[in-house]
């Protein structure tokens, strides 16, 4: 404040304006730190005045985002062109190695219908589908994507994001034509996961890199490079067995998963409606400090 | 003195370019642009916008608005809301003072100033995170987002000053 008393010329042009403003400065300025404040302490304060907004908005960025994802077809279109060759040999090798697992498959397929029948076992399976364009992203310290499908859609809190490679987030904010996904790698991003060869079970907690940390794992010391990682179901928030990612660091600042999906920015988001509702009602995952509040 | 309905309501109009600028870049910056780089940083391209009329035209984009953009940010990308208000309104009082310094100034010295506010806004930036999350916070992610936007200053800059001849001068300014 002492910079602006330099220059009396300029009080002298506007002596009220400059003394109001100055007023009127730090009721604003106080006002942003009460929006902090507030939005800390409760989270879902403004948690309507949010899907408003996006809402409203959600129209404007989907027509905005369209040119952004037209160009980028195009220099995919390009690249795929170049890479015909290389790409053509790399597809057939990978085509006779699937060719044998989809054998794999169909065997265990007919085994699992037939160990189910013995077991009159009732799945808990995946209702429904909704799939929405990514239309908005977050900031630096957001890992969040925002989706031009919302509740008129059948979106609903707590539904699982993932794309064809995987597990990214799950729904944390819905208005009616919008709707946020928090990813896996935010800081608020806690999934029960495990490790797939040896069922370790931990916790993926996002903190804002592309590689998040694995926490509360029973026993660290037996987790390698390179194992995949699966969402558990526990505490039925996700369906079991969804791939999230691969082991990608074991140190001493802990262990880090590398996930599927991150890797590139999705154009089109799946969300899940999983059967199990119990534990996801209002409030289980939100922006803010879910982790606290809980 | 001035009385014409009609001069009135073009001179308004006029006048709101700076606030429908800085409203198009606050909506533009949450597209996502599906760059891989990208997908970890986002330049802050709303500070730009506020320098620069800090700098020419302080009175058009008024504190008031500048809360409002923020808040409005903040909802967008998803972020507490409140921190991007705060930081813009930080950078409006540290600008505003200095304001005069700048005009008049080769393109270069105004840059520089917003290297300086830009890495100042950044740090507040990421320490009110880290306060608001209760745990550190790589920040590697705010320093490439805080290069990228000082790399974007100067084409952001030249599109603004083109906005700016559609301004009316105002008499009392410089």
């Amino acid at each position: 404040m002492a910079k602006r008393a330099k220059g009396p010329e300029i009080r002298t042009a506007q002596p009220l304006r400059t003394a109001a403003q100055r007023i009127l400065f730090l009721l604003f300025l106080g006002s942003a730190v009460a929006l902090m404040v507030i939005g800390r302490t409760d989270p879902a304060a403004f948690e309507r005045a949010r899907s408003q907004v996006t809402d409203v908005a959600a129209p404007i960025l989907d027509t905005l985002a369209r040119p952004i994802d037209a160009a980028n077809h195009l220099v995919d279109r390009i690249d795929a062109f170049a890479n015909m060759y290389q790409d053509n040999a790399r597809l057939r090798q990978e085509v006779e190695r699937l060719q044998q697992w989809q054998a794999v498959a169909r065997n265990l397929e007919i085994e699992n219908a037939q160990m189910r029948d013995l077991l009159a076992f009732q799945r808990q399976d995946v209702e429904r589908f909704v799939t929405g364009r990514v239309i908005g992203t977050g900031g630096i310290f957001v890992r969040a994507l925002l989706l031009n499908v919302g509740s008129q859609d059948g979106v609903r809190k707590g539904q699982v994001a993932v794309t064809g490679a995987g597990l990214i987030g799950r729904v944390a904010e819905v208005g009616r034509r919008s709707s946020r996904v928090l990813l896996i790698t935010d800081l608020n991003s806690r999934i029960p996961v495990v490790i797939e060869s040896s069922r370790a079970r931990a916790i993926l907690a996002g903190d804002n890199t592309a590689v998040p940390r694995l926490i509360y794992g029973a026993a660290n010391s037996d987790v390698k490079l390179g194992q995949r990682v699966v969402t558990s179901g526990d505490a039925a928030a996700f369906p079991p067995g969804l791939p999230v990612g691969v082991v990608s660091s074991v140190d001493d600042n802990g262990i880090r998963v590398m996930p599927y999906a991150t890797s590139e920015r999705p154009e089109l988001v799946r969300l899940m409606e999983y059967g199990l509702d119990g534990i996801l009602g209002d409030g289980a995952v939100s922006f803010g400090r879910m982790s606290q509040s809980d | 003195m001035r009385t014409g309905l009609f001069y009135k309501m073009d001179l308004f109009a006029r006048g709101l370019v700076p606030l429908l600028c800085t409203l198009a870049i606050v909506v533009i910056s949450a597209v996502p642009t599906r760059l891989p780089m990208l997908s970890l940083i986002a330049p802050a391209l709303s500070l730009i916008a506020v320098y620069y009329w800090t700098i020419y035209r302080p009175d058009l984009l008024n504190t008031f608005y500048i809360l409002l953009l923020g808040a409005l940010q903040d909802m967008l990308t998803g972020a507490p809301i409140g921190i991007t208000s705060f930081v813009l309104l930080l950078t409006y009082l540290v600008v505003v003072s200095q304001r005069r310094f700048f005009h008049g100034k080769s393109f270069g010295v105004v840059w520089w100033g917003f290297m300086l506010v830009a890495f100042g806004c950044a740090v507040v930036t990421w320490i009110i995170h880290v306060l608001l999350a209760g745990q550190f916070i790589d920040p590697s992610g705010a320093a490439f987002g805080l290069l990228l936007t000082i790399m974007l200053y100067p084409p952001l800059a030249a599109l603004l000053s083109q906005a700016h001849k559609a301004v009316p001068a105002q008499d009392s300014d410089a």
